[in-house]
């Protein structure tokens, strides 16, 4: 009796799971393109020290760009 | 701005990019004065400073304003050190604006003043630093001084785009400092002065925001 319960289940959850993915349509979210950045001047000033970055130049100058969400 | 592809590259090659949403790290946009938006500033590695740029502008400017300051090109330091051997009024002026931005009114009064002292006291970069002068006691909410200033502006400059501009300004600081009578009188006169300007539509509206009773703002704005 568990097992057919088990089996039911199962069966339902695999069936909704295909029917679910038939009529959902994937979302079509286009990324907005953006330059790599830091969270703080202290990381962005740490990774420009780095040994590897800037190898033959000067470390990069820091900008911060203060932005709000409105 | 940031998504142009030129900018995203320059970005990835050429600078070491940091974003601050100013609304959540407010200490930092305090720290460094910011009061629009975007405001990027260029820093060394310890965070002091090198120059700014406020607002949006073409990406090709953009570029090119940037790769100057890296370079040393255009910046405050850049301009205090040409200034020392140029009698350029309107050096003098990018370096107040510079000082301005930066949060430095008594720096940026020192240049404005500079202006209006080497130059025509009646001409366009006199009236723009006066202009600017009287906006810093206003952000500073000393509204009997920011009148004086304007008033004094729309005086020896007339009906002209900075006189005109210092008559409205007062109107404004009027409405800013509470005196409501004065702001919706001074808006009044603008328009009677001045019906063909572009801004009387402008004065037309303060004037009904000043005029409708608390009342009836509440049912129009439910």
């Amino acid at each position: 009796m568990k097992t057919a319960s088990l089996l039911l289940l199962l069966a339902l959850l695999t069936a909704g799971a295909v029917s679910g993915q038939e009529e959902t349509e994937p979302a079509t979210t286009e990324a907005v393109p953006t330059a790599t950045f830091y969270a703080s001047i202290e990381e962005a000033a740490e990774a420009t020290c780095l040994p590897w970055y800037n190898f033959w130049d000067d470390p990069n100058p820091i900008v911060v760009e203060f932005y709000t969400d409105w | 701005m940031l998504i142009d592809p030129a900018v995203i590259e320059f970005f990835d090659n050429e600078m070491a990019l940091v974003k601050v949403n100013a609304e959540k790290d407010t200490l930092l946009a305090q720290q460094y004065h910011v009061s629009g938006y975007p405001t990027l500033v260029m820093t060394d590695a310890g965070g002091g400073e090198i120059d700014r740029l406020v607002g949006y502008v073409p990406p090709e400017d953009f570029l090119k304003t940037f790769r100057n300051y890296a370079n040393g090109i255009g910046t405050l330091d850049d301009l205090l050190s040409r200034a020392d051997t140029s009698s350029d009024r309107v050096l003098y002026t990018e370096i107040a604006e510079k000082y301005k931005y930066r949060g430095g009114s008594d720096d940026a009064a020192v240049w404005y003043h500079k202006v209006i002292d080497t130059g025509d006291p009646l001409d366009s970069l006199s009236g723009e630093g006066r202009l600017a002068l009287a906006d810093m006691h206003r952000r500073d909410k000393d509204w009997e001084t920011a009148v004086s200033a304007y008033q004094a502006i729309t005086a020896d400059f007339g009906d002209s785009r900075v006189g005109n501009e210092a008559e409205i300004w007062t109107a404004i600081v009027y409405r800013q400092s509470g005196d409501t009578t004065a702001a919706v009188e001074h808006f009044k006169a603008f328009i009677e002065n001045h019906p063909d300007h572009e801004d009387v539509e402008y004065c037309q509206k303060q004037i009904a925001k000043l005029t409708t009773p608390p009342e009836e703002k509440k049912e129009s704005e439910g």
